[in-house]
């Protein structure tokens, strides 16, 4: 059964934890440098995580039995490390496309390890269906985080925030679609990306965030990812909230743009929460209907 | 002369090999699970009040019966867990999720004998239960046996009740609650003899 004072403890603990690693690792150097501003938020939204994930005890699994497993024990602390590492040799911004996918193309496959998707002998998925369904999902991963990344060359803390909102409705919808452990593990990358967002506005390092960025789109289509291919989340659904944290792109219509520019960023975000409540609002209605007699919970729709 | 003894010889030398690595052994008669006139449900505990029933329609096995040496008979079953059926649309989808079954990553549950006894009114039989993904040495009492000729098939009956802990099996603990971590597998199969 759902928790809702567990999950509320593990946002509370996720967020404060990635907010105060990021203020004490920033806040004691004036000027901050961009690699450790960059490390800093790493190194908090990590942090966050590993609080987050402690509070729902979602340890890692060894061996990994399944995509949530290997998200959350290979996928998750490859990226953050690989991010590091990036931050660290100062890889350059230029020609990401290549790089972009071909890693979405082994995350994929890491996801869907030994599952139906990649064949087997109790698969109906012949080769020429995955093959299809993994360039389709590297194809969409690359173009929106292209999009993502491009956006937050001009606003970084709007589209972290976007993501963590959007990371956090995900959670609700595969919640709701009956994967409650698949939803439960959206709450401490949310929270972490909110804490790190936190911590970087109250110490000056807002201009740092780009790397977690990067944590936060690889976060989002992986949950959303596992949620349509493990979970009940529809095609339609993942496709829809993966994509909805480019609404932050309407800022830069010409007749916004004069617009100050917190009052652009708070009608960005309003829209991303709007799209998104939408979105668990059709999911809460599909729960009432087909979800609820099951766990004896009174339908609000019947 | 040399070389037509030398063939014999070959020819000898592979066929007991191939004899010896067959499986079923010889003297043993096969049977093919018969999915029409058998049948794999299961029931867990809801709320510890009430039992849920449910089965698999998508079920194939095999196994072979040696009356003379029983040690040397096999039985292997394969369930398609995406096949599950409880009577309701939107409980066979959610048991088909990663909280249960995972059907997508475990999408069979099997069974394969290791070791054959012959018990009072059927056999004991020991061998690795597989479910989502989980591996464990299960022993279960086959009961039946009883060979019947009809409409010139020979055919066997077996029954059995396995109890097995879902939290042996790498269920998400979490789930456990509303429906009980135990649950029972009723398994009545019927073999036609191939």
């Amino acid at each position: 059964m759902p928790d809702p004072v567990l999950y509320g403890k593990a946002m509370l603990s996720s967020t404060l934890a990635s907010a105060t690693i990021v203020w004490l690792l920033c806040a004691w150097q004036k000027p901050l440098s961009d690699v450790r501003g960059k490390l800093a938020c790493l190194a908090g939204c990590a942090g966050g995580l590993l609080a987050g994930h402690g509070t729902l005890k979602l340890y890692p699994a060894f061996p990994p039995a399944n995509g949530l497993d290997r998200f959350l024990t290979i996928v998750l602390p490859s990226i953050l490390a690989v991010q590091a590492i990036a931050v660290l040799v100062g890889s350059s911004r230029k020609n990401r496309w290549l790089p972009h996918g071909f890693l979405a193309i082994v995350v994929i496959q890491v996801l869907l390890y030994r599952s139906v998707y990649l064949g087997g002998p109790h698969s109906d998925w012949s080769p020429w269906r995955s093959t299809l369904l993994l360039t389709i999902s590297a194809v969409l991963w690359t173009a929106i985080w292209n999009l993502l990344t491009a956006l937050a060359r001009r606003s970084q803390s709007t589209v972290l925030l976007s993501l963590a909102m959007t990371i956090l409705g995900s959670g609700g919808v595969i919640l709701l679609a009956g994967y409650l452990k698949g939803g439960s593990a959206a709450i401490p990358l949310a929270a972490s990306l909110f804490g790190v967002s936190a911590g970087a506005m109250f110490c000056g390092a807002r201009s740092h965030l780009h790397p977690t960025i990067h944590v936060g789109i690889t976060g989002l289509f992986c949950l959303l990812f596992i949620g349509r291919f493990f979970g009940g989340v529809s095609t339609n659904t993942s496709v829809l909230l993966f994509a909805s944290p480019l609404i932050c792109w309407t800022g830069h219509i010409p007749s916004l743009r004069t617009l100050p520019p917190q009052k652009l960023q708070v009608m960005q975000l309003l829209l991303v929460t709007l799209v998104v409540a939408v979105v668990l609002l059709v999911a809460k209605h599909s729960f009432d209907r087909e979800m609820a007699p099951l766990l004896g919970i009174p339908s609000s729709t019947t | 002369m040399k070389k037509a003894l030398l063939s014999l010889l070959a020819a000898t030398f592979l066929s007991g090999f191939t004899l010896w690595g067959a499986n079923p052994v010889l003297g043993a008669d096969e049977y093919a699970y018969d999915l029409v006139h058998s049948s794999v449900s299961f029931k867990a505990r809801h709320l510890d009040l009430s039992w849920i029933h449910g089965r698999f329609n998508q079920v194939d096995g095999k196994f072979s019966l040696d009356r003379q040496d029983p040690a040397k008979s096999a039985f292997e079953l394969t369930i398609q867990a995406e096949s599950v059926d409880t009577a309701n649309a939107a409980r066979d989808e959610h048991l088909r999720q990663p909280d249960y079954f995972d059907t997508k990553q475990f999408p069979t549950i099997e069974f394969k004998s290791t070791k054959v006894r012959p018990i009072e009114g059927g056999y004991e039989v020991l061998g690795d239960f597989t479910m989502h993904g989980q591996k464990k040495s299960i022993t279960i009492r086959l009961l039946g046996g009883r060979e019947i000729e009809h409409n010139g098939v020979k055919r066997v009956g077996f029954s059995t009740e396995v109890k097995l802990k879902r939290s042996d099996f790498g269920f998400d603990p979490t789930q456990i609650g509303l429906i009980g971590d135990e649950a029972i597998i009723i398994i009545d199969c019927e073999g036609m003899r191939k």
